[in-house]
């Protein structure tokens, strides 16, 4: 979506505007707000988290903002900053020590080790890689289940099989991926 | 929330795959969601909360561009599979020929199925030949499922990690340590236990040995399982036994062409194999391996039920009776409805069904639909292939955006994006840089439109994006972020390796055009080979033939123009993927119809008109000043010496 196209969406209708922008863009933003708030957060925190980024980029068109044909980008910057923010809120709130993983230390204190921060991304891209190996639905079913914690009746629902379909072919596509991983040196406890 | 430490560290990259590749949100929760920003958004209307933009996306995070410039047109790109990776049957052949006479395609049909057909409602016997077809297509879904999936083994619980935030904190890493190594180990001796039950192996081939390097080309994985339950066959004879029982030879040649694969015993598995150096197995979808059958399926239906490979898919089975055609006493034709199959343009499945020693059997099938059009189809080639003219060409371009005539908007006019296009006639080099110029408000005639292009675009005008490639590697900037997300070390431009992303002449043989498209299940093209795509800088038909034009019976070749000394094809069509596509949230914003000038000799798109579904305009772009060859505008000498193009920096 370009800068133009926006403005062509406002002109026409703000609320043909918004929903474009939210329909195109709210699997992006919700993988951000999910991957910062992942540790700390409940699924209706990073739903908050959401809203707020879109009520903000709905102010930003308001204003007429010049997205200059980086709208992805801009988008996803407002995203991991408010998604930040709600990170060190809902932290703040919380009475137990939230558990803060690597990726997230790194962007609050920008102490990077940059060659640990390296392997991390790699082995990351390794393991999405052989996700995708698995194949469709497979490679779904694993991430809504072990990245995103989605129940199997949730991940029925949303790529139109049923809930035993699901439990049959995550357990056997755990199966697989973990002959994948380890045989890509990747031993990840308690993972699957 | 418990974190599953699943892909715990991602970058900007690797969401935005995430994010594309595996969507979570269910309608529901989208629906619920965007409530929740509306609401936040008028309650915060009418206060000025004094929201800066500018304060919000400084900062904390610099937006990563996207790799590639053109990944919009790789997404849209057909894939361009050879017809079955190791020697299958090609289908490319047939679909360009719109019938099949390729000479290596074994078939006992006597006539061509694509040949009218006779319809024979009266004949007494078509019931019956109904009955028949209809049981062996029962007998051909039940074979494509290889397996009985209530009898499948149950996959084994493995004990749960779970150790409290407390827990962790009051442990010691050697106490950590050997939670996990004890956990490994339950898990290990519950995989060795399952491994009765069942198995699963994997063969990796690639051309470079190195597993993650950039510049390797994969050019297969297969993976196989085995089931103690629950599989069908025993072994690749019964495999052909219960194939043999209602097709021919000659349609498990042609449908199933890598059905049997080599005895994979004396291959080692779960390793890459080096393309280039090593001898590894014909794979096949069934295989032997220490005495069992394994067998690698390569897709599901909704119920999760894997399917075996094939060359011709059909999507969306109507349910409706088979008509039956050319009944004789030994042979019938059977057309069973499908929504469409993988081939585009062909929409049934043709069953020609064969009595051989007083036994109805599946002699041949084929996707059948309309006689294509030749005109067309070498329109599509060439536009398909006027990449190949990647640097050989200069130009000059305008993209217009309109904004709708009902549009409250107060101004009415279209903003210009222009860019200018420089190539050397040298492989690979070339140079593209553009900016966004005064909106015009003149008439909608595309005429007038050129008119002002040529009158207004300005070469030295300031540049707000740049795409330069010096013949090894590719740079691009554009306004105004700092691309490499570092501030301080004020380096504008990023780059990529030109020669594992950019088109070769030597990738030429491997180009499958238009012949290869394939659709999934939501009637689009939506899959490539690297190796095929080509990104290149020039004016390309290629993302126009692959997302507009691969249905032929929605569009049609209308006119001819000469549009700035080029002699052009006018053609009109409808978006074929708009009604599998249609949202109604973009009522009216869709691009339904579109109008191309397509240059005769070299298939590029001088000029592309988008239509909203109301008629109105939504973007023109076209190309002028186009040079060929030696004539072509050099590309301006540029020094990218300073830049730090170091591994460390690699994209």
């Amino acid at each position: 979506m370009t800068d133009n196209e926006l403005r062509l969406l406002m002109a026409d209708s703000v609320q043909k505007c918004h929903r474009a922008v939210f329909d195109k863009y709210c699997n992006y933003v919700y993988t951000i707000a999910f991957s910062v708030l992942k540790s700390c957060g409940s699924r209706e925190d990073v739903e908050e988290c959401v809203s707020d980024v879109f009520m903000k980029i709905y102010r930003l068109l308001d204003n007429n903002t010049d997205f200059s044909d980086n709208v992805k980008g801009f988008i996803g910057a407002v995203a991991r900053n408010t998604a930040i923010d709600s990170f060190r809120r809902i932290s703040s709130r919380s009475s137990r020590t939230a558990y803060v993983d690597e990726n997230t230390i790194n962007e609050l204190r920008d102490d990077d080790d940059i060659t640990e921060k390296t392997e991390l991304k790699e082995q990351s891209s390794i393991i999405l890689g052989k996700i995708k190996e698995l194949g469709d639905p497979d490679s779904t079913i694993i991430i809504q289940q072990y990245y995103y914690n989605r129940t199997a009746k949730e991940i029925a629902k949303s790529i139109s099989m049923s809930a035993a379909a699901v439990q049959k072919r995550s357990s056997r596509a755990k199966q697989k991926l973990r002959i994948l991983l380890t045989e890509a040196g990747i031993n990840k406890e308690g993972l699957i | 929330m418990k974190d599953n430490d699943l892909l715990f560290d991602l970058d900007d990259e690797a969401i935005e795959k995430l994010a594309q590749e595996f969507p979570v949100l269910t309608d529901e929760e989208k629906e619920r969601i965007y409530a929740m920003s509306e609401r936040k958004y008028n309650i915060t209307e009418d206060t000025n909360t004094g929201f800066n933009s500018e304060t919000e996306v400084s900062g904390v995070d610099v937006y990563k561009r996207p790799k590639w410039r053109t990944a919009s047109i790789a997404a849209s790109l057909a894939l361009l599979i050879g017809a079955g990776s190791f020697g299958g049957y090609n289908i490319a052949k047939q679909f360009s020929n719109g019938d099949n006479n390729d000479p290596d395609v074994p078939t006992t049909v006597s006539e061509d199925m694509s040949q009218a057909l006779t319809e024979v409602s009266e004949d007494p016997r078509t019931e019956e030949c109904r009955k028949t077809a209809e049981a062996l297509l029962d007998e051909y879904n039940d074979f494509i499922t290889p397996y009985i999936e209530e009898e499948l083994p149950e996959s084994p619980d493995y004990p749960e990690y779970e150790l409290t935030d407390e827990q962790y904190e009051s442990m010691s890493e050697e106490e950590i340590e050997a939670y996990n190594i004890e956990h490994e180990k339950l898990c290990r001796q519950i995989d060795e236990e399952y491994s009765k039950y069942f198995d699963n192996i994997w063969y990796d081939v690639r051309s470079n040995s190195y597993p993650y390097s950039t510049s390797e080309i994969q050019y297969g994985y297969w993976s196989y399982q085995y089931y103690s339950s629950g599989m069908k066959f025993k072994n690749t004879d019964e495999v052909m036994s219960k194939a043999l029982s209602f097709m021919s030879q000659s349609l498990i040649d042609k449908q199933f062409p890598d059905l049997i694969g080599e005895e994979l015993t004396n291959y080692e598995p779960n390793r890459i194999y080096d393309h280039d150096n090593e001898d590894y197995p014909d794979f096949g979808t069934y295989a032997m391996y220490n005495g069992k059958l394994y067998c690698s399926s390569l897709g599901c239906d909704n119920e999760g039920n894997d399917h075996i490979n094939s060359t011709y898919k059909f999507y969306k089975y109507k349910n409706e009776p088979a008509e039956i055609y050319d009944i004789t006493d030994d042979s019938f034709t059977a057309v069973v409805k499908y929504e469409f199959t993988n081939i585009p343009n062909k929409y049934d499945m043709s069953m020609k069904v064969v009595n051989r020693d007083g036994k109805w059997i599946i002699d041949d099938i084929e996707p059948t639909g309309p006689e294509l059009d030749r005109q067309k189809l070498d329109v599509i080639d060439k536009m398909m292939n006027s990449v190949d003219l990647y640097d050989k060409i200069s130009a000059k371009s305008a993209s217009l955006y309109k904004i709708p005539d009902d549009s409250p908007a107060k101004v009415k006019d279209h903003s210009i994006l222009f860019n200018i296009l420089y190539a050397d006639n040298r492989a690979a080099r070339s140079c593209r840089y553009g900016y966004y110029g005064d909106r015009y408000n003149g008439s909608d005639d595309i005429s007038d439109l050129a008119e002002y292009a040529k009158k207004t675009i300005d070469s030295d005008h300031e540049r707000e994006n740049e795409d330069y490639c010096d013949g090894e590697k590719y740079y691009y900037w554009h306004n105004p972020t700092d691309l490499d997300g570092d501030d301080s070390n004020g380096k504008e431009y990023e780059w990529y390796d030109w020669n594992n992303y950019f088109y070769r002449d030597s990738d030429a043989d491997k180009y499958k055009g238009f012949e290869a498209l394939r659709l999934n299940s939501h009637h689009e093209i939506n899959n490539y080979e690297r190796s095929t795509y080509k990104p290149v800088l020039c004016p390309n038909g290629q993302e126009l033939a692959t997302s507009y034009l691969y249905e032929l019976n929605k569009w049609d070749i209308t006119g001819d123009i000469n549009f700035e000394g080029r002699d052009c094809y006018i053609i009109e069509g409808v978006r074929p993927d708009a009604e599998y596509n249609y949202d109604p949230n973009y009522e009216g914003l869709d691009v339904v119809n579109f109008k191309l000038y397509i240059d005769k000799e070299t298939g590029i798109p001088m000029v592309t008109m988008t239509y909203l579904k109301n008629g109105d305009i939504n973007e023109v772009e076209m190309y002028f000043d186009v040079k060929f060859n030696d004539k072509a505008e050099p590309v301006p000498e540029q020094d990218m010496s300073w830049f730090d193009t170091s591994w460390e920096n690699y994209k």
